[in-house]
């Protein structure tokens, strides 16, 4: 189904992009407005994301669903650090944190949205880094790439997110 | 309790959120009218890139053309076109550098001095501005207008053929703007940015460069870092002017990290070869890459 959707879209058919956007998009917005902090930032991530994936579609040999979605994540994830960038500045962290291992998790039965809108709601440096690592598994060698940091303070960063998302968890969870 | 297990919470809860969060105004039909407003005024716009590839054996020259322009200050263009297959460097009137890849023609003046200097360039050019002689330095390709007012080196790439123009900046800033639209957002390209200018959608993107292959076509050197096969064989195919295609899918995605400086392009497809044992057949004018998926 989808590699003949794909194929139509390859050729340029509005209708087949249409569908093609319907089917990812929403998919697509959940992943970016996870990045970024307004809707009309990551509505226009999203489209120029679209237009790179449709753009750049001749150049994908479609194998199976996943890695489309795989490889049309990172290009919107790319669109998203571009503007991120732009307004953050990501700087390095030269103190020593250690990896402090993290105990009392309340896994409570909170509501999905709720864990979505308390990585939503870290700070930007440590939300980028925790949403690239933890959730989509870049490592952090490529993470000081993207943002150009060190990958000592990629994973500061993370520590530090680590540390502030279980207290929000415990929190939430009281 | 590991350190990886809030990574784990989140991760698992975040992929199981199949709708957008309730606030969310967005859906994906604003979406698409957003969409369609913004990219799809245009039914040219999505034509396939296609490489250039020269059949025969390129006629080796150089075209340098004088024109006189009858106008009131009479300034005086050059125009030079490389249409050989090599790259050429040529040094303008005021010893500036500038390289011209393969297909590439350029117009400038012959005094460069002034308020402002015009340039004009089709094809892909890289500018060594490290000396100012005119005040600002304006050069058009295709929709793009690019203003020089510090030193700066940069590539333009702007080949008819393709969607989009690239301006990749290697040090000092440019400005880039689009030509049809002087109202509108002109970006300032730093060091290590790249600007796109989209030839339809007068459309100008900025963001940190990451394709470390823009100066190939005048370094040979290619620089693959977790690179697809499908990507190597349409830059290997674009700078040694022969046809590298992938046979399967399988071997598409497989990814490729290396490095080469001015190596023979058989070489380079037989370390490729080693490294992912693949299989080369040379078909005619074709070479051919096939083999066993790289995946799990």
């Amino acid at each position: 189904m989808t590699k003949k959707l794909l194929n139509r879209v390859k050729r340029g058919n509005r209708k087949a992009q249409k569908e093609f956007y319907d089917k990812y998009s929403v998919r697509m917005f959940k992943l970016v407005f996870r990045y970024v902090n307004n809707e009309a930032d990551a509505g226009s991530i999203v489209n120029y994301g679209f237009f790179k994936i449709f753009s750049n579609l001749d150049k994908f040999i479609y194998k199976e669903e996943r890695s489309l979605i795989v490889w049309m994540q990172k290009i919107i994830i790319n669109e998203a650090l571009g503007l991120l960038r732009q307004n953050t500045i990501f700087t390095d962290i030269s103190e020593h944190e250690k990896e402090s291992v993290i105990s009392n998790v309340n896994e409570n039965n909170l509501d999905l949205e709720t864990y979505y809108y308390i990585i939503k709601n870290l700070p930007d440096d440590y939300r980028t880094v925790f949403n690239l690592h933890a959730v989509e598994g870049y490592s952090h060698k490529e993470i000081s790439e993207k943002l150009d940091i060190k990958t000592s303070s990629s994973r500061v960063y993370l520590t530090r997110a680590r540390k502030l998302l279980q207290e929000k968890l415990n929190k939430n969870g009281e | 309790m590991e350190n990886n297990n809030i990574d784990k919470i989140f991760k698992d809860k975040v992929e199981s959120l199949n709708r957008l969060p309730r606030e969310v105004k967005w859906n994906k039909k604003i979406g698409w009218e957003n969409y369609s407003k913004t990219f799809l005024n245009d039914k040219h716009m999505l034509k396939k890139r296609t490489v250039y590839v020269s059949s025969a054996a390129a006629i080796i020259l150089i075209l340098i053309t004088i024109i006189l322009f009858n106008t009131h200050n009479s300034t005086q263009y050059i125009i030079v076109e490389n249409t050989t297959n090599k790259t050429k460097k040529i040094t303008l009137p005021d010893d500036n550098g500038v390289w011209l890849n393969k297909n590439t023609k350029i117009t400038y003046p012959s005094k460069i001095k002034g308020k402002e200097c015009n340039i004009k360039i089709e094809g892909e050019a890289y500018f060594e501005i490290n000396k100012k002689s005119c005040e600002t330095y304006i050069i058009s390709a295709q929709n793009a207008l690019i203003t020089v007012q510090d030193k700066s080196n940069f590539n333009i790439r702007a080949y008819t053929k393709e969607v989009n123009v690239d301006i990749t900046v290697k040090t000092g800033i440019v400005k880039v703007g689009e030509k049809n639209n002087k109202e509108g957002l002109a970006l300032l390209i730093k060091k290590d940015h790249y600007c796109s200018v989209h030839k339809s959608a007068k459309l100008v993107f900025s963001a940190v460069n990451q394709n470390e292959n823009y100066l190939t076509w005048k370094t040979g050197k290619f620089v693959f870092n977790n690179t697809p096969v499908i990507t190597i064989t349409e830059l290997l195919s674009e700078y040694y002017g022969k046809q590298v295609i992938v046979e399967n899918e399988d071997i598409a995605y497989c990814l490729v990290t290396n490095s080469f400086y001015n190596i023979p392009l058989e070489e380079i497809l037989n370390e490729i070869k080693n490294q992912l044992k693949l299989e080369i057949k040379n078909a005619g004018n074709k070479i051919i890459l096939s083999g066993k998926s790289c995946y799990y």
